[in-house]
């Protein structure tokens, strides 16, 4: 038996890995990862490997800030004065409603909208600090969902179905570039210090793709990854040697259960884990930060955008040294705790605002001042919007029909917008835009093809878009 | 050309698929306008007879459930493996059964007693251990969603919850009858007022979150909650139904009305979460346990969209209708003065056990595909906590149906099934694999092979104790807190961990009496997949990441187990004869002997310069052997 067992079902698992990724993306990826491993030899060979994209990338990593729980379109960004006109009128007076399950009667925003910058994007005196930097953002005022439910809208803005089981965005994407570092994970899932969202860690699985591809979460409070230094008494070298022992007794057990996906993930996130021991400390300190630069994040002990803007702040650092996808979370737990306003818009929204206006504006400018804006998508958005009409005492309850997502960075077209929804913002009305040309326009900023993109799995070849998504080019540079 | 049509193929292929999901996703929009047209389900027919599949060649199978599963396997051109070796067999059955590795001597006994009832033998000895109750009552627990703070922002403790904890396992161990189980569960209190483990059940309902630190409106609000809380659980943890989805609105996909979900409300209404002191453990020591105090018949509005500003007419108390011969009302199961005074509970503990008026088919359905979920890794119907339109379909429904019966048949003895299960060739299958096999059903849905599972955090944590030789077996009685990183307690406003705790044998427990803090759940546990405990629970996530890998690498409890592995091994065998000592370490750690590879691999690993015993022992605890079991 040899002692190279481990490279060699790595190798193995990696011809199976190619072999499903299809005849257009995967032949790309393909040569790639063949050059890699013809050029690297006995090198350790990892599904990680960059590898190049379709097509020119405009950008390079992604920051996705998932509002979680449903952030109010109309209260932020899509601003409705008709309904001042219809308030306390039934919504089914005046547009065609799917079933509206609050019946409550239409409710004017609380709060004072106005036009900012050049592009005049109406914002919400909710985001005093973003509304400064909003020429930077495309709007997109007409996105739908499929789901009124949590789960199965987080399950679609995060995966395009609304069912369990299949790939998160973020995995996709390292399942098609690869990552620039590969001492730290490529897809990076910060959660809020209130807890996760609903639906769990299938929100940033990797579904059918092999578990490698999975986001990592990282601890949201206190030190974000625990555990990353070495056991005192274990030197480093007798660490490798330790590793290479257990690589090479988990290859021997794989070899007979080759079906076991999982069995090869964990493998590799040995592999990986080994490697964040150096690259991940210094990653993650912000003690490496200046104060200026902390202020402009909002990071300062008791200040709303703290806890939101240490993230913020984290994902650009991650960026930074690389890694390709980086997901946080505004809104964690249950109720009042993310951003699922039934009771009180203002009770609600005024917190969770506060605790995001900062720390986005600051990532938006600390990207530009750094140059790293260019290739740096910035995405916002929550699993829905919320209901014109009124639920609860001063609330609004949750809505997909109809609801504004926004891009910044990354060679999007800043001030401009697409999409409309219809006079109150009931349903996406014009340039209605699916998750899926969403999806297919992040994946196309990286330089992929979505059409192209696939995997063999179950009978087909799947893809992020299904069998739709068209890319926005109207909001490109 | 031939690319051509194989293209057309796939197109066609993507657009069916296309439909099948477009279609769904048209039923989650338009079936939000009602709730009536799910009278259908299938989950809510009455069990029908099946009869024992026969199929053509039956020499595979040891009981019915092979019939069942050859019967599914035949049509598609497959045929299942041979049993798997018993050395394997042990290590799988007692990590089923008792969560613990076979000890060396056990794995020998075993192997070599060629009687023909030695596996038997084996079931029953594992099902009558102490640690089944453990092992098993875990999996309940994380349905009962079951922790010891009241969770939110600030999550206050609950020092008596513990013993809810301890009468789930005590039930379990005397295999007290499933349907009894339950009743108690939502009634002990009123059924057996005068039996300690029945009222300490009663737990169930005060285990979940509790909004605290509320004034006003909001506290009537959080109370509502708490009531959702319960529903829900009730809804999920014995009907796999989530009722709570009926809060606001009548169910959007199954066919529970707004009104059945305030009726269930009005059970809990009147009672809340409190403390008494029972005799428990020892004869004639009395501790103080968690349960739930009952109370007198209470108004019971429906609030229109979940609103407590919006109270609507009296709904008094009842059951799901689409459940119910009696359209929901539970008057024949009181007394006059039960209808007049108490708060009706003892009534939904029947209706959930009556196969006849209630809702029993449901619980046995659910309940059996919840031990064939932990016996295989999935259930029958992957969704163990959602038998409704949204959840999955039974992958054999007749299979489902049969081993319902069994259940009922059996008066409710969840040992019978276990041991059903356990003996069937399905279950004993080996894990072997092969390519043609696999391109058939490569999801494995038929049950041709057996699949390694993994091991929960839980399990993991308590199999590296049990193998460095530390495991405190000790059963029952208040959690333990044991050592966790500075890093890792939250430095915030409270402290909810205690800091520099200095682990040994009063730590060393099985996990399941490590205290469940729900905003700080040991590291260990939240990165290995453990639930959170904010609501029932069926099917756990299974990750796999990086930080499980530095958990295990680095972490220090970890390491000082690996040190303690490594003396113990010393003490016994000394430190001369290298072999045995190594042939020691593997037995402890993976219930076998290490293959001459291994023995070479390891000599020369502890033969490189620093390298040391604990090292080697450290390893094994990485190991996916360690981790996962055939």
């Amino acid at each position: 038996m040899s002692i190279n067992s481990k490279i060699n079902l790595n190798s193995l698992s990696r011809r199976e890995l190619l072999k499903r990724s299809g005849c257009g993306f995967g032949s790309l990826a393909l040569s790639a990862m063949m050059a890699q491993e013809g050029l690297l030899g006995s090198q350790k060979p990892s599904p990680f490997t960059p590898s190049k994209p379709h097509f020119a990338a405009r950008a390079k990593s992604v920051i996705f800030l998932f509002m979680y729980g449903g952030p109010s379109h109309v209260d932020l960004f899509d601003y409705k004065p008709a309904l001042e006109k219809y308030s306390g009128k039934s919504v089914n007076d005046v547009v065609k409603t799917k079933g509206a399950r609050s019946a409550g009667g239409l409710f004017p925003s609380p709060y004072k909208f106005e036009r900012h910058g050049q592009s005049g994007h109406w914002v919400s005196d909710r985001y005093p600090h973003l509304a400064k930097v909003i020429d930077n953002t495309a709007m997109l005022r007409g996105v739908y969902g499929h789901s009124i439910s949590h789960a199965p809208a987080l399950f679609e803005v995060n995966t395009g179905m609304i069912r369990t089981g299949f790939p998160s965005l973020g995995s996709w994407v390292n399942y098609g570039l690869g990552t620039e570092n590969q001492d730290l994970p490529g897809f990076v899932v910060m959660y809020d210090h209130r807890g996760g969202p609903i639906g769990g860690a299938p929100n940033w699985g990797s579904g059918f793709l092999p578990g490698a591809f999975q986001g990592t979460p990282v601890r949201s409070r206190g030190t974000p990854i625990l555990n990353l230094n070495r056991p005192k008494d274990v030197m480093d070298g007798n660490q490798r040697e330790l590793l290479d022992f257990a690589g090479k007794m988990n290859s021997l057990h794989s070899n007979d259960r080759p079906a076991e996906a999982s069995l090869e993930a964990r493998i590799q996130s040995f592999e990986l884990a080994y490697r964040m021991q150096s690259a991940a400390p210094g990653a993650l300190d912000l003690n490496k930060e200046t104060d200026d630069t902390k202020k402009l994040y909002g990071i300062e002990k008791g200040n709303p955008g703290e806890y939101f803007g240490t993230q913020c702040l984290m994902a650009r650092r991650l960026v930074e040294r690389g890694v390709r996808f980086v997901q946080l979370y505004s809104g964690g737990g249950h109720g009042d705790n993310n951003w699922d306003a039934h009771g009180s818009i203002t009770g609600n929204h005024n917190k969770h605002c506060a605790s995001t206006d900062q720390p986005m504006a600051g990532l938006i400018k600390d990207l530009e001042q750094r140059g790293m804006l260019d290739e740096t998508l910035i995405v916002w958005g929550g699993e829905f919007g919320r209901t014109p009409h009124k639920q609860g005492g001063s609330g609004r309850d949750h809505h997909p029909f109809g609801f504004t997502m926004w891009m910044a960075g990354g060679g999007i077209k800043g001030g401009s917008s697409y999409g409309e929804t219809d006079e109150i913002g009931y349903h996406a009305a014009v340039n209605r835009t699916s998750i899926h040309d969403v999806h297919a326009t992040i994946l196309h900023m990286l330089g992929i093809d979505h059409e192209r993109l696939t995997y063999h799995f179950s009978g087909r070849d799947f893809r992020l878009t299904d069998v739709a998504g068209n890319v926005l080019h109207d909001v490109i540079v | 050309m031939k690319t051509l049509i194989k293209n057309e193929i796939q197109k066609l292929r993507s657009f069916v698929f296309f439909l099948i999901v477009t279609s769904s996703q048209f039923i989650a929009i338009s079936s939000s306008e009602s709730s009536e047209k799910a009278t259908d389900l299938w989950s809510l027919k009455r069990i029908s007879d099946h009869v024992v599949p026969s199929v053509e060649d039956d020499s595979w199978a040891r009981n019915p459930i092979d019939l069942f599963i050859l019967d599914k396997m035949n049509g598609n051109k497959l045929h299942p493996n041979k049993q798997a070796h018993k050395s394997k067999l042990i290590r799988r059955v007692s990590f089923d059964l008792v969560g613990l590795a076979p000890s060396r001597d056990e794995v020998n006994d075993f192997v070599s007693d060629d009687s023909p009832d030695s596996y038997d033998k084996l079931l029953s000895r594992l099902l009558s251990s102490p640690h089944y109750g453990e092992r098993w009552g875990r999996h309940w627990l994380d349905v009962a969603r079951f922790g010891e703070s009241h969770g939110y922002e600030s999550d206050n403790e609950r020092p008596h919850a513990w013993t809810y904890r301890d009468a789930v396992i005590r039930a379990l161990n005397t295999d007290l009858p499933f349907d009894q189980f339950v009743k108690l569960q939502v009634a002990g209190d009123i059924i057996s007022p005068k039996d300690s483990l029945a009222v300490s059940l009663t737990g169930f309902l005060s285990a979940g979150s509790t909004v605290t630190n509320v004034d006003g409106v909001d506290r009537e609000k959080a109370n509502y909650d708490k009531m959702d809380d319960i529903v829900s659980a009730t809804g999920s943890a014995f009907l796999g139904l989530t009722v709570g989805c009926a809060r606001c609105h009548n169910h959007k996909y199954d066919p529970i009305s707004q009104e059945d979900y305030y009726k269930m409300v009005g059970f809990f209404l009147p009672g809340r979460e409190g403390d008494r002191e029972l005799e428990i453990g020892e004869p004639g020591s009395k501790v103080k346990a968690m349960v739930w105090n009952g109370g007198k018949k209470k108004k019971n509005p429906l609030l229109q969209r979940g609103d407590v500003e919006q109270k609507g007419d009296d709904v008094g108390i009842g059951v799901l209708t689409a459940l119910s011969a009696d359209n929901g009302d539970v008057k024949s199961w009181l007394s006059e003065s039960d209808q007049n005074n108490g708060d009706g509970r003892q009534a939904l503990a029947h209706w959930l056990t009556d196969t006849e008026k209630g809702s029993g088919e449901l619980l046995a359905r659910v309940i059996v595909n919840r031990l064939w979920q932990h016996h295989f890794g999935e259930g029958l119907v992957k969704t163990s906590n959602n038998f409704g339109q949204v959840g999955d379909r039974p992958t054999h429904p007749e299979l489902l149906d049969w081993l319902s019966k069994e259940l009922i048949k059996s008066q409710w003895k969840i040992k019978t099934i276990h041991k059903l299960i356990m003996n069937s060739s399905t279950y004993m299958q080996s894990v072997a694999w092969d390519k043609k096999r696999h391109n058939i059903d490569p999801e494995n849905k038929l049950y041709w092979r057996r699949e390694a599972r993994r091991l929960e955090g839980e399990i993991i944590r308590d199999s590296i104790m049990n193998t460095a030789g530390t495991l405190n077996k000790k059963l029952y009685g208040p959690s333990v807190k044991p050592w966790v990183s500075k890093d890792a307690i939250n430095t915030g406003s409270t402290n909810k961990w205690p800091v520099n705790v200095k682990d040994g044998p009063n730590t060393w427990r099985r996990s399941i009496y490590v205290f469940m803090r729900r905003s700080m759940r040991v590291p260990f546990f939240e990165v290995f997949d453990v639930p959170d405990a904010m609501q029932s629970r069926g099917v756990r996530e299974l990750t796999t990441v990086p930080t499980q890998a530095l958990m295990l690498l680095n972490n220090e409890f970890v390491r000082s187990q690996a040190s303690h592995f490594a003396s113990s091994i010393k003490n016994k065998l000394g430190d001369q004869d290298i072999l045995k000592l190594i042939n020691e370490a593997y037995w402890r750690a993976l219930s076998r002997a290490p293959t001459e590879l291994e023995i070479t691999a390891s000599i020369e690993l502890l033969a490189k310069d620093g390298q040391t015993l604990e090292n080697l022992c450290h390893v094994l605890f990485t190991l996916n052997e360690f981790c996962y079991v055939d």
